[in-house]
């Protein structure tokens, strides 16, 4: 019953990645995004449901607070002081990527079978999604031009590590957890200023302008 | 040890305070000069403790670095280096102390105060170091120190350049060390010298590692291709700065060298070969481009490179004979290379302070515009002459003992008769010394001897105490050398023991003897031209002595620039060379009967560095330039290359 309801937990993660792959407009890229680190912050609550307790709750509500909110709250009032607010001329279409996303999906599930890995989590359907968001966040990274989509592609990334996390140890050292979370706050931070500045100086947050800064 | 630890504190707390703000450039510079005064003085003390004989200081403490380890060794061979190094470290620093007091304006010195501090303490560190990583460390730290010192005046820009040049092949150079210690450490399993050391596996590595030293060190040495940064940064650094480079700097090379060939229990015979062939084309061609030179500063670079190959013939014969089996050659050969490392040390930083001297009292470094600088510089003319006869192998001084050493090492090899390469060595140090000579004697001669040529030579002023002092000191120590060569030769034999540890110095006692009758005779030719000259004074007693002017071919208008100038008085043994030297000649020569026009004008440039590595370069920049349109400047496509490589590794690594 519990495998049942983390593997359509996961399910809801990878296709949030496909989403994001295959739709144009920004805002709702970020909304899955948003929904994708809701989805991830769930999954201890699932995967312990035999022995909650506060420490349980408080990752995961913070991870929610953080991943759901927070974050989407700050890319949103990014996105509207940029004039222009869907993702136009990415280096590969938007088809094209979800084809790649698909074999990406069956890469990462060719190489979780083979990667050594404890018992308990071999057959799970855990590790091939975590394999499968991290490559897709360096997917979106690689072909997308806009900044904005280079930090939704680099969120991804980071949920596909926490969920590879989640796999390892059932229960992450705190310390761990905290700086995970540190990492994406403070990397989400400074892309935010960043691309403000982007935007403020080139009157873009296209990044294929940054070329200009070569010598 | 702890002498030698609180050295290296001191160095770096002269360093650190250089760091400080708010202090007056006079205060720091004082302070640095006491602070690094100190830390020489205590690391003299600590490299006599174990050059005397007694139990190797060591040190060992874990870093947290693969393979690295903060391991300390003041064996022999190290406390020589160190011995040389403090001893040149501190007269440069008393002498940079009023040198640098004459930089112009209010410009700050805390870089050149910081670097100095870093160079001097990491150089100790490199000669210290037990382990490889702590060497490459300490060694980059050092070349980096010395990068930005030559640097010092950048808003020049043939200092830009050839600050530059020095940073290029140092990085070059350091490329090969790391090839050199990775398969040191793969072959013996552990970067630990003491570990690595004797080991016979890493002779099946031997060859690519000799190789390798060779060119990765030698690029620091200044073995002949490998030279051109040598007559570049010379000349463009301070004169401190340069005598510190000569003296000590170019000697890590040789001292990795050493320290990488007495890893060897047994070397081949091409080694030793290589060595000697190495050593004779530096000396040769290095005395054959100063010959030619008209900047006193640059003259003494290339001379650097000529007594770098000098001690690569000494280093030569040692192999040359432990590979053949004379114990005794062996022994001489390294000992007369290791005491040559030493002695030019000595007068080379002795003739670039000198050179530092020449330079403050009249502005130019240029020869040809000096002359007569005697009478007005009397001090630094004897700091500078008595370098002169040092370097050119004469007795009384150091230089004729470690040459009369490699010598000795030679005749015992061809006594054996064994090798082709033995019987190279004496011709070689022969015109080697002889074109030294040449070369001392136009330097010596233009710039101090004659009348003044320009109103800056004929206005010079001497140097004030703080830079007569280092120079006297560094000439003491040259004259103890040559005069008592039996006493440093126990510390000498100590150190070559590193290099060949089962040999039995008894073999050595003939010739220890005879390194005594060396210092007996200097006595004696010092005695015979005391004699000589009481003996003149005896006769001219209670004639009358006037002084007056030169013969002058019956030509009473005589100017001062009707003297011999550096390339007319180097004519003869520069052509000599001049197919390899292809000098540039711009000559208006007189014509007819009542000639008014004349003019003469030549200059040598570093054939290597014009020719071959410009030319070298040109063709790399041709190959490299289709690599071009990788770097294109998107930043997406860097990100690709990266997961991309990435994600094959991982598919490669799990399919394994």
């Amino acid at each position: 019953m519990v495998g049942r309801l983390v593997e359509l937990v996961l399910v809801a993660v990878v296709l949030a990645d496909l989403f994001v792959l295959a739709s144009p407009p920004l805002a709702a890229c970020i909304r899955a995004v948003a929904l994708q680190g809701m989805a991830l912050g769930l999954i201890p609550l699932l995967l312990h449901r035999d022995g909650w307790s506060a420490h349980t709750f408080l990752i995961a509500f913070g991870m929610i607070a953080l991943k759901g909110f927070l974050i989407p709250g700050m890319l949103f009032k990014a996105l509207r002081e940029a004039p222009l607010h869907r993702e136009e001329e990415p280096l590969v279409g938007f088809s094209l990527s979800l084809i790649l996303g698909g074999g990406l999906i069956a890469l990462a599930v060719a190489l979780a079978g083979k990667l050594p890995l404890p018992v308990g989590v071999k057959g799970s359907l855990l590790v091939p999604a975590a394999l499968a968001t991290v490559m897709m966040g360096c997917l979106v990274i690689v072909t997308r031009v806009k900044a904005m989509s280079q930090v939704l592609g680099f969120l991804m990334l980071e949920n596909g590590i926490l969920a590879f996390g989640l796999t390892l140890s059932r229960e992450l050292p705190v310390l761990v957890e905290t700086g995970v979370l540190m990492d994406v706050f403070v990397g989400v931070f400074i892309m935010a200023v960043v691309i403000r500045h982007i935007q403020l100086e080139f009157g873009s947050m296209n990044t294929r302008k940054l070329t200009a800064l070569k010598e | 040890m702890t002498l030698f630890l609180a050295a290296l504190l001191c160095l770096a707390g002269g360093g650190g305070l250089s760091l400080v703000p708010g202090i007056s450039r006079r205060t720091e510079s004082r302070l640095l000069t006491a602070f690094a005064l100190a830390g020489c003085g205590a690391g003299l003390v600590s490299a006599f403790h174990a050059l005397g004989g007694g139990a190797v200081p060591s040190m060992d403490i874990p870093w947290r670095i693969p393979g690295g380890d903060v391991s300390l060794v003041l064996d022999p061979l190290s406390s020589l280096f160190l011995a040389l190094h403090f001893t040149v470290s501190g007269a440069a620093v008393l002498f940079g102390y009023s040198y640098f007091k004459s930089v112009e304006g209010e410009r700050s010195l805390k870089a050149l105060h910081f670097f100095f501090s870093t160079i001097i303490l990491f150089t100790a560190l490199t000669f210290a170091s037990g382990n490889g990583i702590l060497f490459l460390f300490s060694w980059e730290a050092m070349a980096l120190s010395s990068f930005f010192l030559v640097g010092f005046e950048h808003e020049k820009k043939s200092v830009r350049k050839a600050s530059y040049l020095y940073l290029v092949l140092t990085r070059v150079g350091t490329l090969c060390l790391f090839a050199v210690f990775l398969l040191l450490a793969q072959a013996a399993g552990s970067l630990q010298f003491s570990v690595i050391a004797g080991r016979p596996e890493i002779l099946r590595v031997g060859s690519a590692v000799f190789l390798l030293a060779l060119a990765g060190f030698g690029v620091k040495a200044g073995f002949m291709p490998f030279h051109v940064w040598l007559p570049e940064a010379h000349p463009a650094a301070p004169s401190p700065v340069s005598a510190l480079l000569s003296g000590v700097v170019i000697k890590t090379g040789i001292y990795g060298l050493v320290r990488v060939l007495s890893f060897f229990p047994e070397r081949p015979v091409w080694w030793g070969a290589m060595l000697i062939g190495v050593g004779i084309v530096s000396g040769i061609l290095g005395v054959a481009w100063a010959l030619a030179q008209h900047d006193f500063k640059r003259l003494l670079a290339y001379h650097s490179v000529e007594n770098i190959g000098i001690i690569a013939l000494g280093l030569g014969v040692g192999c040359l004979g432990q590979s053949l089996g004379f114990p005794a050659a062996a022994l001489l050969g390294f000992a007369g290379g290791l005491a040559h490392v030493v002695n030019h040390g000595l007068f080379k930083s002795l003739l670039f302070l000198g050179a530092g001297s020449v330079l403050h009292g009249t502005g130019t470094a240029e020869m040809d515009r000096q002359g007569g600088l005697w009478k007005r510089m009397p001090w630094t003319g004897f700091a500078v002459v008595t370098g002169s006869v040092a370097i050119c192998g004469l007795p009384p001084l150091n230089g004729f003992v470690s040459e009369w050493l490699v010598y000795s090492g030679a005749f015992r090899l061809i006594l054996g008769g064994k090798h082709l390469a033995a019987f190279l060595v004496p011709p070689a140090l022969a015109l080697i010394g002889a074109l030294a000579l040449a070369c001392f004697t136009k330097a010596f001669g233009i710039q101090f001897l004659g009348t003044a040529r320009t109103t800056s030579a004929a206005e010079a002023r001497e140097s004030g105490p703080a830079m007569i002092v280092p120079m006297m000191a560094l000439a003491g120590v040259c004259a103890f050398i040559g005069l008592f060569p039996t006493t440093v030769f126990p510390a000498l034999i100590r150190a070559v023991g590193v290099l060949v540890p089962s040999m039995d110095p008894a073999v050595l006692r003939g010739s220890g003897s005879l390194l005594g009758w060396v210092g007996v005779s200097a006595w004696i030719l010092i005695v015979l031209v005391v004699l000589l000259a009481l003996f003149r004074r005896m006769l001219l007693r209670g004639k009358p002595v006037a002084l007056s002017s030169t013969w002058a071919c019956g030509f009473g208008a005589v100017t001062p620039r009707i003297q011999y100038t550096s390339s007319s008085f180097a004519q003869f043994p520069a052509s000599l060379f001049r197919s390899i030297l292809k000098p540039v000649v711009h000559a208006l020569n007189p014509s007819g009967y009542f000639p008014d026009r004349a003019g003469f004008e030549s200059h040598t440039p570093d054939a290597v560095l014009d020719r071959f590595i410009a030319e070298a370069g040109r063709g790399c920049r041709t190959v490299v330039r289709r690599a071009r349109h990788l770097q294109h400047g998107r930043m997406q496509l860097y990100l690709a290359y990266g997961l991309l490589f990435l994600l094959v590794l991982l598919i490669w690594k799990i399919s394994l």
